[in-house]
């Protein structure tokens, strides 16, 4: 039997799983066609070859190994990126918060800079205090400069070291050549003087 | 492969794991390469296609969501490569790339020869072994994807009938049609 367009339809959804009430030449054409396709099951399949599959896999699994290795690139640069920009965030959120900071990487020297710049040029609005404080603290590092700076020894340090060998060679003379009594000890003269 | 199997495979594979795609080929290659060979008769065409069809498998499945069913999806894509190296092979012969021009998801009716003479008739006879094969080359190119597309991407007639941009009634009764024509053929070569 050939039906309508409107049948046809109806035989359709009835096929793709809906619930259509069909009548009984609609049923009848349902399930002929249900039955060529049941025939057509018995002959249509077809197997691949075994290498048509096996080539299919090789260039997939290449494909894949493609992909991931983009996406790896990608990601890496995406991440190097994100570094850069935040490192350049950063550089100009600090400028703007401070921007007499003299930058990142702040020498040593700086904050002694800074305090004699305001002992000196702003005598009356700095504190006294810190101003004195920071008076202190330079003096000492000069001092501490200079001793550090001492290391081998001065036309001073000279004079006393000979001076300290010719008293010990007096010493030792007077030991050798003469017989002088040797002054006796507190104790001794003590007991000589009848007090002990 | 059930459908959850099958829902956890496609997740996977769209995170880019190889195995994943790996089990869909496993899972999936028989029913594409008889499409392909039921649909071009050649088994070159055929061998070629699944190996683009894995490819783009890769390139394509990010974009699939799983609201709908996998093997509709699949098989309209196989469906317009499909359409894609018919068309090449009517138009240059002895020209064929192996890049399939689009997997959009357009309407094949547009495209595919309603009736009229078979333009790959010949090619097929010659090469195809089997009454059967012979059979649906004598089918018009529109009536032997919607009953390849019914079979082996068991696509329903709703998704037939959208894939050929053609009513509902239409798409079954050239199916209904089709049927008792290849059984006819089968029986009278």
């Amino acid at each position: 039997m050939d039906a309508t367009e409107q049948q046809y339809e109806r035989i359709a959804r009835y096929l793709d799983g809906e619930t259509v009430d069909l009548t009984d030449g609609e049923r009848a054409l349902a399930a002929e066609i249900r039955q060529g396709f049941t025939a057509l099951a018995d002959h249509l399949p077809a197997a691949p070859p075994v290498e048509s599959t096996d080539r299919a896999r090789r260039r997939l699994v290449a494909a894949v190994a493609g992909r991931l290795r983009l996406r790896s690139i990608g990601r890496v640069m995406a991440v190097a990126g994100m570094a850069a920009a935040a490192v350049l965030v950063l550089i100009g959120a600090q400028r703007l918060w401070m921007p007499d900071a003299p930058g990142p990487i702040a020498p040593s020297y700086v904050p002694t800079a800074v305090m004699r710049d305001a002992i000196e040029n702003e005598p009356d609005t700095f504190d006294v205090e810190l101003a004195l404080i920071a008076e202190d603290v330079l003096q000492q590092q000069a001092e501490f400069a200079d001793v550090a700076q001492a290391s081998k020894p001065t036309v001073l340090d000279g004079g006393l070291q000979d001076l300290q060998e010719e008293l010990d060679t007096f010493w030792l003379d007077e030991q050798q050549t003469d017989s002088v009594e040797q002054p006796a000890s507190f104790e001794a003269l003590l007991i000589e003087s009848g007090q002990g | 492969m059930d459908e959850q199997q099958l829902r956890h495979t496609v997740h996977r594979a769209q995170a880019g794991e190889a195995d994943a795609y790996e089990a869909l080929l496993n899972a999936y290659s028989k029913r594409l390469y008889g499409y392909f060979i039921r649909s071009t008769g050649r088994h070159h065409d055929a061998e070629d296609l699944l190996s683009e069809m894995m490819l783009k498998l890769v390139r394509t499945l990010k974009n699939y969501d799983h609201r709908g069913r996998f093997e509709p999806w699949l098989f309209r894509i196989a469906a317009n490569m499909v359409r894609d190296r018919i068309r090449r092979r009517t138009t240059r012969p002895r020209a064929m790339s192996l890049s399939a021009a689009d997997d959009g998801g357009g309407s094949m009716g547009s495209s595919l020869p309603a009736e009229g003479p078979q333009v790959d008739a010949a090619m097929m006879a010659a090469e195809a072994s089997g009454d059967l094969q012979s059979a649906l080359a004598k089918l018009d190119e529109q009536t032997r994807q919607m009953i390849l597309l019914r079979h082996f991407g068991e696509m329903s007639f709703k998704d037939i009938a959208a894939a050929f941009d053609c009513p509902l009634g239409t798409a079954l009764a050239k199916v209904h049609r089709g049927i008792k024509q290849l059984r006819r053929l089968m029986v009278e070569p």
